[in-house]
């Protein structure tokens, strides 16, 4: 195994590890020995002079010099051996420094006990279902692999975010739920300013059930993407429309939301031009959308654009008479033509099939 | 029927009937002779035939067909986005963006064969002083009763088909239905590549028009080829697998006297051909 060695996944390998922390943590600050003393013995037989000292059975030996030291003499074994220190030490750097570059992997993670005991339970399918804070039904299931995939998987545990609970059964109380819905802020402070001036933001502060969405609404909660990539670009539309669908309905019938479904990226989603964080109603003078600056938003990507253009409807409805007269009776009127032209057509084209038919009949001299 | 005819006969515009009022004789006589046949191998030789499109009408044909279709390959993917085929076609032709460029070079394409037509009927206008309404596609009363006696005679109330010139009712509707299309779809086509340029002169909601112009007329124009225009010239049983006369530019006597009897009354009567013997009109068609 490569790197992954290192993420200890028993606690029992974990116990381990913080205890020689502590230990090499008490040599630093000289509670047992002082310096001098140390430098001469090779690190095993140091701990095990450690651990005899500690349970107290043996008297420290470490002031005993070993024989070797005598036969070379005092500084010379001093400075021989605080250069091979100094070469263990370099070599360990670039033994890591080494596997780090290869791997580039440069968090590595060590799992808790505790998110361990959180997986036992919460790892299996169809762990049951439970409520949010809004009273939504969601399940208690966490996918593992998929957490740890994620952007957070590689260094929060669960009680990063769940905070306080740490019994069993949990203790479920509003507090223990706004924790977890106000985690990202935490870590995320800045976003969470931006946020907070939102419309969304607006709604959520004064009251946490509102109609609108907080963080996990749209970056989800235990399986958080990456929302640079391609893929989280392309799905912001329905993520806004599981809540915008009319809104949503009509960009899909612009030229924007047509070319986003056939796999264009470069074409403008919800957030380019609303923004994904500090979105407000067109009659906020600080909107983005807001009419005054609607030209330099169209701008960013339309060369040219001027006060008409920045007025195209950029998710109109067809079908709502009162919103978009004139894009409803023009609909109309393409569909009354159409149909009826071709109507007109298919039933010219039978006539004459039919009539085809009968000639040729006739002319073998069959009867008709 | 071992005799040519050897007239060449003008196309879309000029008419023997129109040809500036000149007698029968003199069109005849100023018509260029031709070896019927030599040049085009889907007409036998030995199949009297005249000529119905000019080399350069054809070729607007040919090119009109291949924007058409070009476009349409391209564009109909757009508008029906979610369905199977769509997001497929649009990969062979490398992504939405590449196949807008395709688009927009055959609807330019397009557009330029357009403002030619509009040359070529403005040089038979200006130059050639034939009247716009004398032109054998300009919309008459005669087709209005002509589509009622059509009608009659698919339901077998009538005979015959009705004497019909040079183009039916059903040919003119093709013509006019291209011309009103390519104004609908090439202008709100226009607004929609250059919305910036647009909207310096038209307000915003003209652009949402404008796709939805562009969408719904392609619709019907698609609609109207593969549909209509196909059985013409295609399924029709009379007509299977091919009428080549827009690519070959002549029909068969035959087949005039039974589709365009007013036209072949017209030139027997001119002297520009002579008639079909007795048998040769009925049943038997030559392509």
């Amino acid at each position: 195994m490569p790197w992954h060695v290192n993420r200890v996944t028993s606690p029992e390998t974990h116990v381990r590890r913080s205890q020689c922390v502590t230990h090499n943590a008490r040599r630093r600050n000289g509670e047992v020995y002082d310096g001098t003393d140390v430098k001469f013995i090779t690190n095993t037989s140091g701990v095990q002079a450690l651990k005899a000292e500690m349970s107290g059975t043996q008297s420290v030996g470490f002031k005993k010099r070993p024989e070797t030291m005598i036969l070379l003499g005092g500084e010379k074994m001093k400075i021989w051996r605080t250069g091979k220190r100094l070469l263990v030490v370099v070599l360990w750097l670039a033994a890591i420094g080494g596997i780090a570059a290869i791997t580039d992997l440069s968090i590595s993670r060590v799992a808790s006990a505790q998110e361990l005991d959180c997986f036992t339970c919460h790892g299996t399918p169809n762990f049951g279902t439970t409520k949010n804070f809004r009273g939504e039904i969601v399940s208690k299931t966490v996918n593992k692999t998929k957490f740890e995939k994620s952007v957070h998987g590689a260094f929060l545990t669960c009680t990063t975010c769940h905070a306080g609970v740490d019994k069993v059964p949990h203790e479920i109380t509003p507090a223990n739920l706004k924790t977890a819905r106000d985690a990202c802020l935490t870590c995320h402070p800045d976003v969470y300013d931006t946020y907070k001036t939102s419309a969304h933001g607006q709604l959520t502060t004064q009251n946490p059930l509102a109609p609108a969405p907080s963080c996990a609404d749209c970056h989800g909660n235990h399986y958080v993407e990456r929302t640079k990539t391609a893929a989280f670009r392309a799905d912001v539309p329905r993520l806004c429309g599981k809540c915008h669908d009319n809104r949503y309905e009509g960009y899909l019938e612009t030229y924007h939301g047509k070319a986003g479904v056939l796999g264009r990226k470069d074409v403008a989603t919800c957030a380019d031009c609303h923004t994904a964080h500090s979105m407000m109603a067109v009659s906020d003078r600080r909107s983005t959308v807001a009419m005054a600056n609607r030209v330099k938003t169209c701008g960013k990507c339309h060369e040219g654009a001027n006060k008409n253009f920045a007025s195209i409807a950029i998710h109109p409805h067809e079908g709502d008479a009162k919103g978009y007269p004139i894009l409803f009776w023009t609909k109309l009127f393409f569909m009354v033509l159409t149909w009826s032209v071709i109507a007109a057509l298919m039933g010219h084209l039978f006539l004459n099939f039919i009539r085809t038919i009968v000639e040729k009949r006739r002319e073998r001299g069959g009867t008709v | 029927m071992k005799e040519q005819v050897t007239v060449s006969k003008p196309g879309l515009i000029e008419t023997h009937l129109e040809a500036g009022g000149k007698t029968q004789s003199e069109v005849a006589g100023k018509a260029q002779p031709e070896i019927v046949g030599a040049i085009h191998a889907e007409v036998p030789a030995e199949t009297p035939s005249v000529e119905r499109f000019k080399l350069v009408e054809r070729v607007q044909h040919l090119v009109l067909l291949t924007t058409f279709l070009g476009a349409a390959f391209t564009g109909m993917p757009l508008k029906y986005k979610t369905s199977w085929w769509a997001a497929p076609l649009m990969s062979t032709y490398g992504g939405v963006w590449i196949a807008g460029r395709i688009h927009r070079f055959f609807a330019a394409t397009m557009l330029l064969l357009s403002v030619f037509h509009l040359g070529y009927l403005a040089y038979y206008m200006l130059v050639k002083r034939i009247s716009p309404f004398k032109m054998p596609l300009f919309p008459t009363w005669n087709d209005v009763k002509q589509v009622g006696q059509n009608l009659a005679y698919f339901l077998g109330l009538r005979k015959e088909r009705p004497a019909f010139t040079k183009f039916a009712y059903y040919e003119k509707f093709d013509y006019w239905a291209v011309f009103w299309g390519i104004v609908i779809i090439g202008g709100s086509g226009l607004v929609l590549w250059f919305p910036t340029l647009a909207t310096r002169v038209l307000p915003g909601i003209a652009v949402n028009v404008a796709l939805i112009m562009h969408s719904d007329e392609a619709l019907l124009a698609v609609l109207a080829i593969f549909i209509w225009h196909f059985y013409n010239v295609h399924w029709n049983p009379d007509i299977f697998p091919m009428n080549w006369t827009m690519f070959t530019g002549r029909i068969s006597l035959a087949r005039l006297k039974e589709e365009h009897r007013g036209e072949y009354q017209q030139l027997v009567e001119d002297g520009v051909i002579r008639p079909l013997g007795g048998a040769a009109g009925h049943g038997h068609h030559d392509r």
